[in-house]
């Protein structure tokens, strides 16, 4: 046997969705006609993709048989089943189409991730010299790390986390192009200005219990906040 | 090969020349063939501090611009064998030195000294970048109070990025920090930062700690080093910091104020 003759391959396939809120017969039987008039070509022999997740199916009873035969009548080809994973799958089963729950092809998982490695996680740029006054270090799209102090008059920005092992005298930007999440941890905070996602505080405000002490930074509401650490 | 040693600080005022002098005049009562050289271009002042302003003929930048030979410019110090001095040229801006020609300076004198005292012009600007752009160390002069430290601290960011050493990713330039201008007892009054403050903020080992003290300005204004005057604290703690430079292991003076007796303490003094 050639290895080239069977090949699996991960593939994207642009589909039609039918989502359904509530399921009445008739009423989808007229749905698809007046569709399928509006434009036959476009829809004719698609495949297509039924979505449940959005149906309580506690409440409503679907033929599921009948549901295909509708969409097989006017010309579409349903694939497979989309619903809740948790939910009980067997009389969909015996429809004989497949059936993607969450686990396969849900919100959480990447586009065309099956196919692809993971990516490797990017690693944070780490800094063993002190940070001296008048320099400027930008960790672009990762997590900064200073094992040393951060001179008055320097800048360290990361579009991630700042981690500061020594002293933060200067000035420290977390989050620069909008990760409100990021936060900022020195060994001890003596700092100029701190700033997350844009949201920022001066010394003025910043020499209160945690000043010369082990501190971190984060937003909460909109707000910057100072905690021990 | 010399080793080429560059004295730096910032900020002015806070006695990179006086350190130049001293320091250069050590080295050579040490028996080390030394020269220093002046970068202050247009505003010339080791040779007033050597003590050899009457016999300036050539400069720094006529050698530079080939108008002159390193013999003709170098000056020989009067007390102290193996001890030469090259002058800034005071007519001239710091536009005249150019990368090529300082480094064709000294490697010529590398060739017959031992060391080179690089005497830096204040500020970061072109002069500072060549005094220190071929040293191999650097005296970063610096005096206990906020803003200087901050200049110093300035220059140990440039050393790390626009030397030689570090554009061409070598061996990083050894740093040094000397404290001049120390006075114990203000510092014990809270209106001084203090050695560990100033170690603390500057990260780099320290080679010396200089008291403040009047002999420093009487030897400035009679042209002679102040290490020639072992009798006062600072000729001492020049001297000191000379042998740390030559690897020697020397104990820490004139970190403390001194006692008052009683009878000062009596009247207020």
């Amino acid at each position: 046997m050639n290895n080239n003759d069977f090949q699996l391959k991960g593939s994207v396939i642009t589909t039609f969705i039918l989502e359904f809120s509530d399921y009445h017969a008739t009423e989808f039987e007229q749905f698809l006609t007046s569709k399928v008039q509006s434009a036959p070509d476009f829809f004719s022999h698609s495949p297509v993709i039924i979505n449940l997740e959005k149906l309580d199916l506690n409440m409503i009873r679907v033929d599921y048989l009948e549901l295909i035969s509708i969409c097989r009548r006017h010309g579409l080809q349903p694939v497979a089943f989309k619903q809740s994973p948790n939910l009980d799958s067997s009389d969909v089963e015996t429809t004989g189409l497949a059936i993607l729950n969450q686990r396969t092809c849900g919100k959480n998982q990447r586009p065309g991730a099956a196919s692809e490695k993971p990516a490797p996680a990017r690693t944070a740029q780490i800094i063993t010299k002190p940070v001296r006054s008048g320099q400027q270090v930008y960790a672009e799209g990762r997590d900064l790390i200073i094992t040393g102090s951060v001179s008055g008059g320097a800048e360290v920005l990361a579009d991630g986390n700042i981690h500061i092992y020594g002293t933060l005298r200067g000035r420290a930007l977390a989050g620069v192009s909008g990760n409100l999440d990021a936060r900022i941890f020195c060994s001890s905070n003596e700092a100029e200005l701190v700033s997350i996602g844009g949201h920022f505080l001066l010394s003025d405000s910043l020499e209160t219990q945690t000043w010369k002490h082990p501190a971190q930074f984060y937003l909460q509401d909109e707000t910057l906040h100072v905690s021990p650490l | 090969m010399a080793k080429i040693i560059v004295v730096t600080s910032g900020k002015g005022g806070v006695g990179k020349t006086t350190t130049s002098a001293a320091i250069g005049t050590g080295l050579a009562l040490a028996g080390n063939k030394t020269v220093i050289i002046d970068f202050d271009v247009g505003l010339r002042n080791l040779d007033l501090i050597m003590g050899c302003e009457r016999r300036v003929v050539y400069d720094f930048v006529n050698v530079i611009n080939n108008e002159a030979n390193l013999n003709q410019t170098l000056i020989k110090d009067k007390r102290v064998e193996n001890l030469f001095v090259m002058p800034a040229s005071q007519t001239r801006d710091k536009d005249a030195l150019t990368m090529e020609g300082v480094e064709k300076v000294l490697e010529e004198l590398s060739e017959t000294f031992e060391f080179i005292i690089c005497d830096s012009p204040a500020g970061i600007e072109k002069g500072a970048q060549m005094a220190l752009y071929f040293a191999d160390e650097a005296i970063v002069v610096t005096n206990p109070e906020v803003s200087s430290v901050r200049d110093s601290d300035r220059i140990l960011g440039i050393l790390q990025s626009k030397s030689k050493r570090a554009e061409q990713g070598g061996e990083a330039v050894k740093e040094h920090l000397l404290l001049t201008r120390y006075n114990p007892a203000r510092v014990e009054e809270g209106e001084m930062l203090s050695v560990s403050d100033v170690e603390d903020i500057l990260a780099i080992p320290l080679l010396g700690v200089i008291p403040e003290s009047e002999a420093v300005l009487k030897a400035s204004n009679q042209g002679e080093p102040v290490i020639h005057n072992q009798d006062t604290d600072a000729g001492k703690a020049y001297s000191d910091a000379v042998k740390r430079l030559l690897g020697e292991e020397v104990a820490f003076r004139f970190l403390n104020a001194p006692k008052k007796g009683i009878l000062k303490r009596l009247i207020g003094a």
